[in-house]
């Protein structure tokens, strides 16, 4: 076999290879985008093993119209090269500007037509004369005398296109910073264009005798591009190692925080998981789960919202983080907690959901169980302010059944009369009544304080439940003589909140305001309620004029605490509790007149029934 | 015939109910909602029967009996009380209280409570009638008495007869209707009359 036989077969052989390689990874990730630049390299690849077969075949044309027939062909491989250069350039490179690739594209493709059409021997008008030529050390047979076709003006033209394209696409690489590249790939194709053209131009005006050899321009421009495309191979293969180990670690770390990790593409539906997601979820390990089979474990009072979430997610990117209950196989209910994000995914239009979940059930009863323990020992506290103020609580519940008591008896002795007065049955009878309503009213509150229960709010309007609160105490408050002041400035603002819970905090709060001024002989003993208005706040005054603060303003809200004989030291502690329920603040400071002021900050409702 | 009421509760619709009891039994009621409204209208005299709460604010009502107690007559006093303890009914019946009653009270133990504090009343105005039939000399020898003194000792005090003395001491136990020193002791009490030169040694 001839020199040159084994060359050009070498060379196609090597672009067929390095093609089927690229067609290769194209076909398998097809729906990436990155892959277009494969198959753009592989079109290019073959084009030129072609261009190679048809070139060797043209070196040993027999006649005139064979050579006319086999450049027929040769012009296809051409054809599809220049796109494919023209497809490299903008996938692989995302550079030049494409309008420039496409109009030199669709040039060729009309002078591909047209070469066709007329007929003629493409480039050529006429072939005139056949005759052969030294090629390392083999002649080859190449047009000596032919008259050029107009066809070729268009030809040309598409490849100057093609060079001003890939010009654009060099300065514009080279403006990126990305040299390397910019010099050797699509600088490198510039040079091949620039001087194919010019070889070409030169031996088809008579100017050098050169028979085709397109290949031997290309090869070094495939190698190349084979070379960084296999870079990008090896690298993506590290990327892949890289990523399995880091996925390694996010799954130990996982593993160890008792999480699962889990990923759902909306629009494939392909499902990924670790077992501990699986097994949270509780559904079967397989690889199609829906977002339907997702749903259907979650428990479905809460199904709803995470619906509305995943909704969300399939429009916008976020993250968002949820809690919710699902139903295991076995009907337990178990709480976890969700932290997903939603993003656009590697394939085009898709749409990936993956997310952190967490078994939360355990927490979730500590805290159940801590809410029931505040609840409990809040009920404790309502019980023990009830046993101090037993003795005003039997006033209360004894006065009206005094009043009605010598009412009746009155009333009795009214009607023995002769002529009874109507007018003062009357009243008496309206007496009795108002006072049985009295103590049905104590007996009410006594009910509600005395009961254990969740909290429930309501809108409350602050001056109006102090009021209240004071009138519980009116009595108590009389008979320690305690003189009361109200300047209540809150007007109609209200809060949302539990109403025994907050009446608890106010009876607490006056009632260690008067423990503090019986604990010395101040006279005259004055307790100030004042409430006030502060842009969205309201505030809450109790000021006395006892002994003051014994301790650290702090001190006094700890658990325990106590300067009572017979207290138990939580009054204060779970007054606190309550106010920090209701988002708000309480404080206590020395009264600059001497005493104690404890100071409320409650958030105002500004809408009804937030 | 004294039938008056002096009735001092600082809770109106108590008061009121009471008021209407009293007045149903027919006595005359006039009502006070403090101790110092009711101390700061005291009539001379005491002319009727004092019906109080004991838990009042401002003066409550032991404080206000003290207050009574000061006064020149002795008025009787009927304590309402809510919760009342051992302690101050103690304090209040050696102060003299007619009764000590927890409210709710039924109404035949304030009527009789209030018909003894009124018999007090109308004992001490019979008494003070009797008083006024004395003649100063006799007044004198009744001041001596109830310091003590023998008959001997007041008339050398008076400087006159022993036999004088026993005259006048029998006319003053006869216009009281009192039988015994004893009961002239207790009378001169209640009338606010105080021994002569202190008491006997």
């Amino acid at each position: 076999m001839r020199l040159i036989e084994v060359l050009w077969i070498a060379m196609s052989v090597a672009c067929l290879v390095l093609g089927g390689i690229h067609a290769h990874v194209w076909l398998r990730r097809r729906e990436a985008i990155v892959t277009r630049a494969n198959l753009a390299f592989a079109v290019l690849a073959f084009s030129v093993a072609m261009m190679g077969v048809l070139e060797l075949q043209l070196f040993r044309a027999a006649s005139i119209d064979e050579f006319k027939r086999l450049l027929f062909w040769y012009h296809f491989p051409v054809w599809s090269g220049f796109a494919a250069v023209v497809a490299f350039t903008h996938f692989y490179l995302d550079a030049g500007r494409l309008w420039l690739g496409l109009t030199g594209i669709g040039l060729r493709t009309v002078a591909l037509i047209a070469g066709a059409l007329t007929g003629g021997a493409m480039n050529y008008q006429r072939i005139e004369a056949l005759g052969t030529v030294d090629l390392l050390g083999d002649p080859v047979v190449m047009v000596v005398e032919a008259s050029p076709s107009p066809v070729l003006i268009l030809s040309q033209s598409a490849l100057l296109l093609l060079a001003l394209f890939l010009a654009d696409a060099t300065r514009q690489l080279w403006r990126r910073g990305d040299r390397v590249r910019a010099l050797t790939i699509s600088g490198g194709l510039l040079l091949y264009v620039g001087v194919n053209s010019a070889l070409a131009i030169a031996s088809y005006w008579g100017f050098l005798r050169l028979p085709l050899i397109g290949i031997v321009f290309f090869v070094p421009m495939v190698f190349v591009m084979a070379a960084y495309l296999g870079l990008d191979l090896l690298r993506g293969a590290e990327l892949k190692q890289d990523l399995q180990e880091s996925e390694r670690r996010l799954s130990l770390a996982a593993d160890a925080a008792d999480a699962g990790l889990w990923s759902l593409d909306a629009v494939t539906g392909r499902f990924w998981a670790t077992p501990r997601a699986y097994a949270i979820f509780d559904i079967p390990v397989r690889r199609d789960v829906s977002v339907d089979d997702l749903l259907a474990v979650i428990h479905p009072h809460d199904r709803h919202r995470v619906e509305r979430v995943l909704q969300a997610a399939r429009k916008e990117d976020g993250v968002s983080r949820l809690e919710y209950r699902i139903r295991d196989r076995s009907g337990g209910i178990r709480w976890v907690s969700s932290r997903g994000s939603a993003y656009t995914g590697r394939e085009a239009g898709s749409r990936v959901i993956s997310g952190v979940i967490m078994d939360i059930s355990a927490r979730k009863q500590a805290e159940d169980e801590r809410a029931l323990q505040r609840v409990e020992l809040e009920h404790l506290a309502r019980v023990n302010t009830l046993a101090e103020l037993s003795g005003t609580l039997a006033h209360e519940i004894n006065q009206p059944l005094a009043i009605i008591m010598s009412n009746t008896e009155a009333a009795q002795r009214l009607l023995d009369q002769p002529d009874p007065d109507h007018d003062e049955l009357r009243a008496i009878l309206a007496d009795i009544l108002a006072a049985d309503e009295r103590a049905d009213a104590v007996v009410r509150r006594l009910r509600a304080m005395l009961r254990r229960g969740p909290v429930e709010r309501e809108s409350l309007v602050l001056d109006a439940t102090v009021l209240a609160a004071l009138d519980f105490l009116s009595g108590e408050l009389r008979r320690r003589g305690v003189e009361v002041r109200t300047d209540l400035q809150a007007g109609e603002a209200r809060i949302w909140g539990d109403c025994v819970s907050l009446d608890q905090v106010l009876i607490n709060l006056i009632n260690n305001a008067c423990d503090a001024m019986a604990a010395q002989s101040v006279s005259p003993k004055i307790l100030t309620l004042r409430t006030a208005r502060e842009g969205r706040t309201l505030r809450l005054s109790v000021c006395d004029n006892g002994v003051g603060l014994q301790v650290g303003a702090d001190e006094i809200f700890a658990p325990f605490f106590t300067t009572k004989p017979a207290g138990l030291g939580l009054g204060l502690a779970i007054s606190r509790s309550i106010v920090l329920a209701h988002d708000g603040l309480i404080s206590a400071r020395a009264n600059p007149g001497g005493g104690t002021i404890l100071e409320l900050e409650l958030p105002m409702q500004t809408v009804r029934g937030t | 015939m004294s039938n008056k009421v002096y009735l001092v509760d600082d809770e109106p619709d108590l008061r009121r109910a009471i008021e209407r009891l009293l007045r149903a039994e027919g006595f005359k009621v006039e009502s006070h909602g403090s101790a110092l409204e009711f101390l700061a209208r005291l009539p001379a005299e005491a002319d009727g029967c004092v019906v109080m709460d004991l838990a009042m604010p401002g003066l409550d009502g032991l404080d206000a009996q003290d207050r009574l107690l000061a006064a020149s007559t002795r008025w009787p006093v009927v304590f309402l009380t809510g919760h009342g303890d051992i302690r101050s009914s103690v304090r209040a019946m050696k102060a003299g209280a007619v009764d000590f009653l927890t409210k709710p009270v039924k109404a035949e133990e304030l009527i009789a409570s209030v018909g003894l504090g009124l018999a007090r009343v109308r004992e001490v105005a019979d008494l003070r009638a009797r008083y006024a039939q004395l003649t100063p000399r006799e007044r004198e020898v009744m001041e001596h008495v109830i310091a003590g003194r023998l008959n001997k000792v007041i008339a050398a005090e008076l400087g006159t007869t022993e036999q004088t003395i026993k005259v006048h001491r029998s006319r003053v136990m006869e216009k009281l209707g009192i039988r015994s020193v004893a009961a002239l002791v207790t009378a001169a009490q209640r009338l606010g009359v105080s021994p002569a030169g202190g008491e006997a040694d």
